[in-house]
């Protein structure tokens, strides 16, 4: 700032060949350097150019001027030339105004200059173009705008060009100082500082300059003509980068009144600051034009209103305030201005980061005449209380929202104001659009509940409003377009001591979608109820500790519980818990997380157990506790088909290894006496019909084909045994078949002198076939009579008995006998002979049994090589 | 001279002992043919051999007899071979068409072959 300031006021001292040199440089300013006699000594084309818009001729370096030569200028300018010359005056400034087509304005300066090294003693004639002036459309604005300033205003306006020395002034000037506004020009914006007020207005103007554009306002006291000085409060903005302005602008007016009242003021506030000084609440004064009067030690301490500023007497309140928050300030002072009281909350936060809340109250201040002349501002912490405060707020919010997450309408009628409230769910639920005024206006709802539960709700709120009584009722909305909506409401009205109802309050809750749910949910149930009762398949339910919980009427049948009974029990108990299907159960349950398929027994209420196909699986109920749905299946009757089926698969394949067995023998039996035939002919002497061998083979050709004859007939035999189905029955008599073999084989049994005792009491009669019997009866008693012991005397003994399905008839003898372990698998084969007896073809038991099986009964043997052997012969009963 | 001096013959059917044994001597297959009724007699017969006595170089065996058929003789033969210096080579002579008898023969290892009846003079060419 010194520096800036040096350098203008300094001007007076620059060397002239400094001074030449750097104008020389600056080629839009124009100059023209003088000696003693007006002599050019030097001159620029900027000068020329500005000379000839004035006076014809040139001006040339060595040319002698005249007064002549100035004749176009202003009186004023010969005049202040002379006077520098002269050395009345070390520079002085004018302005010239060139009123051509255009206005052109210049500034021009008048230095003198006395270098005694460059032996020149004279002046220097500086010409700066204004070109805040410099066109016809911008003059007429701008000669506008001047003219307004001087016309209205009491302020004086000043343009003071970058080196603070003022260029224009406005006529106020005079009126203010006394100092006519030429006299103004050339002046240093700090030459009638006073002097207690210099430092400060330095400060100020470097402010200015460093901020372009901003308006920055200071108050200070200036000298007037008369060597008083007065309070002034000046307003600056840097509008040197501004092309059309180039200056800096300066506002300022004579606030010489307001300062006596501000010092009234002070003084009248004196013996209060001391009281107040000791309060807690802090005050704080503000003059009229917002600065700071005054304020107690509370306000210093906390700054509250302020954000880190130390308060001082003197400082504009807005220079304090946070910036973003200053035009609500203006608004707030203005109000005040006004004459009203306000009242205002502010925060900040101390270095503790702790939050403050300040309340603050803005009373205008009164003089004798009415008129406002200050705002006194009282503030007080409110921190606590708005905690307070706060919390309140916040639960009542919270109602609000939990009124919103509840979807939860509120209406309130107060019956003795005759007010209603509803809350914004209120309006949400029941779908309306406008606003309801008053009680009345409720009927607007009769257009949207359904009929049928109108006189319901309608009854409903007339016994609450008149007896007070709580309600808890469903009504559905209808709404057009739209599916039904159900509305829970739940109400009641409020009593005062007296009895008399005072209000009456309905919560509203649209339950549409829950009621849907439980719909959704009851048809599901009851789905799953009527497939559980109904279900064929028994359904059983136990928890984790394996009791049943429930069990279906199914599964009651099956087992032959009640229901009571059999959720009494734990499902082991329904189980075979011995057994391996109950263990492979257990172990695949914990594999498969308590699922199982497959099948066991369960036990009926009697205690027999029931072949079920189960499939259980482990679920989790509402809660998330695990239980197990079993799903049973009776299988008794497919068990029973199954084993039935797997005895006839048995027999079929049985029967169809028998019938291989017979073909493969028969073919083997027929094909042995086919190959001696064959042989017999190979042998046989074509050549030497004589030859006595062919007699031979004669001879045993016919035996061959006798053999062969035989086989096929007993082939034949065996094939109407096996084929022969359909059996005729006839009652036959044990008694009266064996009388019959009997017959047939006594010679054998004479020659043998053996004895035949039989025993028929026990059982005589059987549904059979005659011919089969006889036949069993025939091959039995001749294998005893044909393997008869040589040792001892044959003895056989037959007799019947009844077993729980069979009639048995036992045929035992004392014979040889047979070591069955080597034997027992072939003794029923066709052609299978175990001794060596010419008579045995391999046929007989072969037969007997066929015979026995093809009738649905079964042949066991017993024997016992030297002991003798029993054939027990089973019949179906 | 016959390829062999002596071949057993184990068959229980005369007609069959006699027109083998007559077409065994006409191809001069065997000098002599022994013939036995069951397996029982052929066991009996060959341990009846002296231990230094010639013992036959082939049998035709018959599965279907009586008293001891042709596996039983097998499985008896199989205890008693350990005291022969050298055994004779089995021929299975049958008329079965059962592929069971033709499996169970492969699990005899003294079986050479199984001949299907009749025997005729290609099959004894065979035998060498």
């Amino acid at each position: 700032m010194k520096n800036i300031l040096n350098k203008g006021i300094s001007l007076k001292t620059v060397s002239p060949l400094q001074l030449q040199e750097s104008m020389l440089v600056e080629t839009e300013e124009g100059f023209l350097v003088v000696d003693k006699n007006l002599k050019v000594v030097a001159v620029n084309s900027a000068y020329r150019k500005f000379h000839n818009l004035f006076n014809s001729f040139d001006i040339v370096p060595g040319k002698d001027l005249n007064e002549s030569d100035f004749s176009s200028f202003p009186e004023s300018f010969y005049c202040i030339l002379n006077n520098v010359l002269a050395g009345e005056t070390e520079n002085s400034l004018l302005q010239v105004e060139y009123m051509g087509d255009n206005v052109l304005s210049f500034a021009i300066s008048v230095v003198r200059v006395n270098e005694e090294g460059r032996n020149l003693d004279g002046a220097c004639v500086m010409v700066h173009k204004k070109e805040i002036q410099s066109s016809m459309t911008k003059s007429n604005q701008d000669t506008e705008f001047f003219k307004l300033l001087v016309d209205t205003s009491t302020s004086v306006y000043l343009l003071a060009d970058a080196a603070l020395v003022f260029t224009y002034a406005s006529n106020a000037v005079e009126v203010i100082l006394g100092i006519s506004p030429q006299e103004m020009l050339g002046k240093n914006a700090i030459e009638l500082v006073h002097p207690d007020d210099r430092e400060e207005v330095r400060d100020w103007l470097i402010e200015v300059r460093m901020h372009p554009g901003k308006l920055v306002t200071h108050e200070y006291r200036v000298k007037n003509k008369q060597g008083e000085y007065l309070w002034i409060e000046n307003n600056a903005r840097n509008m040197l980068n501004n092309s059309n302005i180039k200056a800096i602008v300066m506002n300022f007016r004579n606030i010489q009144a307001k300062k006596v009242a501000d010092h009234a003021l002070v003084r009248t506030e004196q013996r209060l600051s001391l009281l107040l000084n000791n309060t807690e609440e802090s005050f704080i004064i503000l003059n009229s034009r917002l600065r700071i009067v005054t304020y107690n030690k509370a306000a210093q301490d906390r700054s509250p209103f302020f954000y880190n500023t130390e308060l001082q007497s003197g400082l504009s309140v807005l220079d304090l305030i946070k910036e973003e928050e200053v035009s609500d300030y203006i608004d707030l002072f203005e109000e005040v201005f006004k004459g009203r009281e306000i009242e205002k909350e502010s925060t900040f936060v101390d270095p503790l980061a702790i939050a403050h809340i300040y309340s603050h109250t803005f009373r205008p201040l009164f003089d004798h005449q009415n008129d406002i002349f200050g705002v006194f501002i009282t503030s007080t912490e409110i921190t606590e209380r708005k905690k307070l405060t706060e919390a309140v707020a916040v639960n009542s919010e919270r109602l609000k929202t939990a009124q919103k997450i509840a979807r939860l309408g509120y209406f309130e009628y107060d019956v003795t104001s005759k007010t209603i409230f509803c809350s914004e769910e209120f309006y949400e639920i029941l779908e309306l659009t406008d606003t309801l005024q008053n009680w009345w206006e409720l009927s607007a709802i009769e257009q949207i509940v359904h009929p049928d539960d109108m006189d319901v709700l309608k009854s409903e709120i007339e016994k609450s409003l008149l007896f007070g009584n709580d309600f808890n009722l469903e009504f559905r909305l209808v709404i057009k377009d739209r599916n039904e909506k159900v509305i829970n409401a739940i109400g009641g009205s409020e009593k005062n001591d007296a009895g008399q109802i005072v209000k009456f309050r309905v919560t509203l809750q649209d339950i549409t979608d829950s009621k849907m749910a439980i719909l959704a949910l009851q048809t599901l149930e009851s789905k799953f109820k009527s497939l559980f009762e109904h279900s064929i398949d028994g359904v059983i339910l136990s928890n984790q500790p394996g009791l049943i919980i429930s069990a279906n009427p199914a599964v009651c049948t099956l087992l032959d519980y009640s229901h009571d009974e059999i959720t009494s029990l734990s499902a082991c108990e329904l189980l075979d818990i011995h057994s391996p299907a109950f263990s492979k159960m257990m172990e695949i349950r914990k594999i498969e997380n308590g699922a199982f398929m497959g099948e066991i027994h369960l036990k009926h209420k009697s205690g027999h157990y029931i072949p079920v196909e189960i499939t259980s699986i482990t679920m989790t109920d509402g809660n998330g506790n695990p239980y197990l749905s079993t799903i049973i299946r009776d299988i008794t009757e497919k068990k029973k088909i199954e084993k039935e089926q797997n005895a006839l698969t048995e027999e079929l394949l049985k029967n169809n290894q028998d019938l291989q067995q017979f073909s493969f023998i028969t073919s083997h039996n027929l094909r042995a006496p086919v190959a001696n035939l064959l042989s017999l002919l190979s042998l046989y002497n074509k050549q030497n019909p004589a030859d006595e061998f062919n007699g031979l083979l004669i001879e045993k050709f016919e035996e061959a084909t006798l053999q062969l004859n035989q086989t096929l007939n007993d082939l034949v035999n065996i094939l109407v045994i096996k084929s022969n189905n359909n059996i005729e029955r006839e009652t036959i008599s044990f008694s009266d078949i064996f009388t019959d073999v009997k017959r047939t084989i006594d010679n054998l049994l004479k020659q043998k002198n053996g004895t035949i005792e039989v025993d028929f009491l026990k059982v005589d009669e059987i549904q059979y076939n005659r011919i089969h019997l006889e036949s069993i009866f025939l091959n039995m008693i001749s294998n005893a009579i044909r393997y008869s012991s040589p040792d001892r005397q044959l003895e056989i003994k037959i007799r019947s008995y009844r077993t729980e399905n069979w009639v048995v008839v036992d045929f035992s003898d004392n014979g040889l006998g047979m070591d069955l372990k080597r034997y027992g698998d072939r003794l029923f084969g066709l052609y299978q002979r175990f001794h060596n007896n010419k008579e045995g073809k391999g046929l007989g038991l072969y037969m007997t049994r066929s015979q026995v099986t093809a009738m649905g009964g079964k042949i066991e043997v017993e024997s016992e090589p030297g002991k003798g052997t029993s054939f027990k012969i089973y019949f179906k009963s | 001279m016959a390829k062999f001096t002596d071949v057993l013959l184990v068959e229980d059917d005369p007609i069959t002992i006699m027109v083998c044994d007559r077409i065994m001597k006409m191809t001069l297959f065997a000098d002599k043919v022994t013939s036995c009724e069951n397996g029982k007699i052929a066991i009996d017969h060959l341990a009846s051999v002296r231990e230094d006595g010639p013992i036959p170089k082939i049998i035709f065996l018959d599965i279907n007899m009586p008293v001891m058929n042709g596996w039983d003789f097998l499985e008896e033969f199989e205890k008693i071979k350990s005291r022969f210096d050298q055994l004779p080579r089995i021929y299975l002579l049958s008329s079965t068409v059962d592929p069971e008898d033709y499996k169970k023969a492969k699990k005899f290892s003294l079986v050479e072959d199984f001949i299907s009846k009749p025997l005729s003079r290609e099959a004894l060419e065979k035998i060498s």
